[in-house]
């Protein structure tokens, strides 16, 4: 019993940490497509089924604005009071553009390696 | 940042991941509980209790083990997403580089020497010329710094890359500015504005909340 335990919580550890890498390339790619901000981001991811936990969103935007993926700027919202909104970088469009070159034989490599093709 | 008053729930929330970030620079804890604390409004106008929403969040424990696991990467300098070496902003300071370089040989040819000779006749012979063929070591030295210092940001990646070019920026900038009336300085200006728009390239702007 404690070793089901053990491997279940292994497995959730490993797909979360999988699902943070990832989630960084939607948020570039969200941005890409328009200004956007916080809470907007966290509803599509959740709704997308990519992100556990809004708690790993705000760290998040604050590390790739840092590292110069994404700028922010204060705008007035249709609430009537300002809005964070963060728009991508060209390094956030260079990296979104590497990762879209990277995905396609990276997925398609890991459906040959974990057998979803065969029968 | 607003004028919604939290319920007193996500205020202690708040202080206490506030408590959690304190090794954390000033900029960043302030952006991350901003972000929280934006979420928490948002999510209260659009109708959802915040005991929902705080349990949607997690503990505030959580949210500061992902900060701070953030911004190690954040700090280790190289951003955590590949990034291509040749970008704009490395080509901008490829051409600073190379303007730096024409300046230099422009400088070095042009005939800014002028020798007078009074031969034995009492004519006065002027005769011009350059740099090089005078051979003026510590001139040609100081015309071949800029091209020297631009060199820097093009071996460099991440976040000492964008402070590399922001001080090249400044140097070449200085080095016109100081430099104008003496000889042929104004032809690094154009190496100088390459090297602005390369450390404006890339870089966050950091609005005040």
């Amino acid at each position: 019993m404690r070793y089901t335990v053990y491997c279940v919580m292994y497995e959730n550890r490993v797909l979360t940490n999988l699902r943070k890498g990832l989630v960084e390339y939607c948020v570039l790619a969200a941005a890409e497509v328009g200004p956007t901000y916080g809470f907007e981001l966290a509803r599509n991811l959740k709704a997308d089924g990519l992100a556990a936990s809004e708690s790993t969103l705000y760290p998040l935007l604050a590390r790739l604005r840092t590292n110069g993926m994404l700028e922010s700027d204060w705008r007035e919202s249709e609430a009537g009071r300002p809005r964070k909104y963060y728009t991508l970088t060209p390094a956030g469009r260079d990296s979104l553009a590497i990762f879209r070159s990277t995905w396609p034989p990276l997925r398609d490599a890991v459906d040959r390696a974990i057998g979803k093709d065969e029968p | 940042m607003s004028g919604v008053d939290l319920p007193e729930g996500a205020k202690a929330w708040l202080r206490q991941l506030d408590r959690l970030l304190g090794t954390l620079p000033d900029e960043e804890r302030r952006e991350i509980i901003d972000g929280f604390r934006a979420h928490f409004i948002e999510a209260i106008e659009s109708g959802v209790d915040i005991g929902t929403v705080l349990d949607q969040v997690g503990g505030p424990q959580q949210a500061a083990d992902e900060s701070l696991r953030e911004y190690r990467i954040a700090s280790q300098g190289a951003p955590a997403t590949p990034t291509r070496y040749f970008t704009t902003k490395r080509a901008f300071q490829y051409v600073a580089t190379a303007l730096c370089l024409v300046a230099f040989v422009v400088i070095l040819l042009l005939p800014s020497y002028v020798g007078v000779t009074i031969d034995e006749d009492g004519n006065v012979i002027t005769e011009t010329q350059s740099v090089a063929a005078v051979g003026d070591v510590g001139f040609i030295v100081t015309i071949a710094l800029p091209a020297l210092v631009s060199l820097a940001p093009l071996f460099l990646r991440g976040r000492t890359w964008n402070i590399a070019s922001i001080v090249v920026a400044v140097l070449l900038t200085m080095y016109v500015a100081f430099g104008w009336l003496n000889t042929g300085y104004f032809l690094f200006a154009p190496a100088a504005a390459a090297a602005i728009i390369a450390s404006l390239l890339g870089h966050t702007r950091r609005p005040a909340p």
